[in-house]
């Protein structure tokens, strides 16, 4: 729904959007200049959550960075320990014993969980900034239980600090699988509901159709990752493409944006990203049922090539040799990428953090011009726009 | 762990003989090369995503000239290959010539390094801070950044506190540790007078 904005006679003006605004999902200033109603320029402003944490990084041990990348997106903390650990143990290479078979099945199991939870809010939280707010506490009810889960797993509810260089902190608790089981039995029949009530529903539908419509050309060149890409119907997933870990033998299926929304919409739009997400989580009760069917069954010492959950301790507090490295792994939000500089010693010289949503901030200005003020809202939101990981 | 392999720098070298490739395969590019370079990496060897732009001060990395360095990771989603260019600019006054216009992923990007270890990329059009205050001094991803004691007249310490410079562990030449340690155990308030002198 765009409307040439030079059609409309009328003054300018200037509104501040955030960086206080439940919309924006966390503190995004957004600068827009309206002609009207309709966006003639939108500058976003960042760094109201910047903690220097990239830099706090060169002053500890790398396996004191972990509890640190949790922080970094809090909405999927495994998934941000796990692209730190598998881009840490990389760099070390040979120094450090191979992650247990266990231990690699452990962080596929709870990496594909949290990134159930991510999407759940992610849709959930942007139905309701759209005005549906039924699906928001469907999803909040299923992403309690994964909570739970990993409370009894880790003792943490949202910063996890679970997966360690080497693997992973702690065996499963005995009920573990049990409860993992129950959990994705439930979801599934769930998602047919929650699916429905945001797919189905006509408002929704039109308040996101043919609305931020991004083809794939442009997505790649401001580098959109993860479900936003794929949204723009690229068949890219990094974990099929680049595989780490057991990913590799998962034979991951990759949902693309094709216009779910029909006449109504168009390949790329805000429909298509929502969708996507929805898909995601799909393929990723699938990859857990199938990360449960590969444990092997649990040894007496954390360090069985195994049974075990963690290699050698002893060894993962070694320096890495000297080296840079670039490792990327696929989280909720698309690429999530450590670049890391080692000079040998016990601590990093230089980490840097590259996230998806950063990339999504900085494509706002290019997207938002000419969509209806309200449509700011389902930009972000249909971007999943975190900003804990844009100002990291 | 398989990554996507590095693409063959070959066709590189081959047309531009001042590229020079380090043992990890990152490519050196002189800043004054990038655009020609970069443009024929994108349009001719299709590598059409730059995943990641990254700064890196170098002044106390071992075995690298003490530069800002800044990494361009690329891959390719079409051959599904990676490349990283690197461009080392002086320390003083630095630039390097804009990618923004070729990947437009790069104007965040960009922005950030700026801010951050004070690059300026020239041709970039809207270089400002973007993770710090606009007037905020220095840039703090360098090395020997010093953290300002006040920001708009603000203290960030409370009377008597300071930041502490970072003491570089002293390497023992020889090691007579043993005895001195022993004699420092049995009369600890000599061993902890010299601390506090300074």
């Amino acid at each position: 729904m765009t409307i040439e904005a030079e059609t409309l006679d009328g003054e300018r003006m200037t509104l501040s959007m955030g960086p206080h605004h439940p919309s924006t999902h966390g503190v995004l200033r957004l600068i827009v200049e309206t002609d009207g109603e309709v966006i003639s320029r939108a500058v976003p402003d960042i760094g109201y959550l910047h903690r220097a944490i990239e830099k706090i990084g060169e002053k500890l041990e790398w396996a004191q960075f972990v509890p640190y990348t949790d922080r970094v997106d809090y909405v999927c903390a495994m998934n941000a320990n796990l692209a730190f650990c598998v881009a840490a143990e990389q760099l070390m290479g040979s120094a450090l014993a191979p992650v247990p078979r266990r231990g690699e099945c452990i962080r596929v199991l709870v990496a594909e969980l949290n990134r159930i939870s991510s999407h759940l809010v992610a849709v959930g939280v942007s139905a309701m900034d759209l005005g549906a707010f039924t699906p928001f506490l469907h999803g909040l009810a299923q992403r309690e239980t994964v909570n739970d889960i990993f409370e009894r797993l880790c003792g943490q509810r949202l910063t996890y600090n679970y997966i360690t260089i080497g693997g992973v902190a702690f065996d499963l608790h005995p009920t573990a699988v049990a409860e993992i089981g129950t959990f994705l039995d439930e979801l599934s029949r769930e998602m047919k509901r929650f699916s429905q009530l945001i797919t189905v529903n006509p408002i929704f539908r039109d308040r996101c159709a043919k609305v931020a419509t991004i083809s794939a050309a442009e997505a790649i060149a401001w580098g959109l990752v993860g479900p936003n890409l794929r949204g723009s119907g690229v068949d890219f997933d990094l974990r099929r493409d680049e595989p780490y870990g057991i990913y590799g033998e998962l034979d991951v299926q990759v949902p693309v944006g094709r216009n779910y929304a029909g006449r109504h919409g168009a390949l790329g739009d805000s429909y298509d990203r929502f969708v996507v997400r929805l898909l995601e989580i799909q393929e990723s009760i699938r990859l857990c049922r199938k990360a449960l069917e590969l444990l092997p069954p649990a040894a007496a010492k954390a360090d069985d090539p195994v049974g075990g959950w963690q290699s050698d301790a002893s060894k993962v507090l070694r320096k890495p040799p000297a080296g840079e490295i670039y490792v990327r792994t696929e989280a909720p939000r698309g690429e999530m990428g450590y670049h890391l500089v080692s000079d040998g010693s016990k601590m990093p010289y230089r980490i840097k953090i590259r996230t998806g949503s950063f990339a999504a901030v900085g494509m706002l200005e290019y997207l938002c011009p000419g969509l209806f003020m309200a449509d700011i809202v389902t930009v972000i939101g249909s971007l999943d726009i975190v900003l804990p990981e844009v100002d990291r | 762990m398989p990554a996507l392999p590095t693409a063959d720098p070959a066709a590189l070298i081959s047309r531009f003989p001042g590229l020079v490739v380090r043992p990890d395969g990152f490519i050196t590019v002189p800043a004054g090369e990038l655009p020609t370079v970069a443009r024929m990496v994108r349009d001719e060897l299709a590598f059409n995503q730059l995943m990641c732009l990254s700064g890196v001060d170098q002044l106390e990395l071992p075995g690298a000239a003490a530069a800002i360095g800044v990494r361009y990771f690329l891959a390719s989603t079409s051959r599904r290959l990676r490349l990283t260019l690197s461009v080392e600019v002086p320390r003083d006054d630095g630039s390097v010539p804009t990618v923004s216009d070729l990947w437009p992923a790069a104007l965040f990007h960009e922005r950030e390094a700026y801010d951050l270890f004070g690059i300026r990329f020239t041709g970039h059009p809207d270089l400002r801070r973007l993770l710090l205050p606009a007037d905020w001094v220095g840039h703090p991803g360098r090395r020997d950044y010093v953290y300002p004691a006040t920001y708009n007249g603000v203290q960030h310490l409370r009377d008597g506190q300071r930041f502490v410079a970072e003491k570089k562990p002293v390497k023992p030449a020889a090691k007579p540790a043993e005895p001195v340690k022993a004699a420092a155990s049995e009369s600890a308030p000599p061993a902890t007078a010299p601390k506090a002198a300074p």
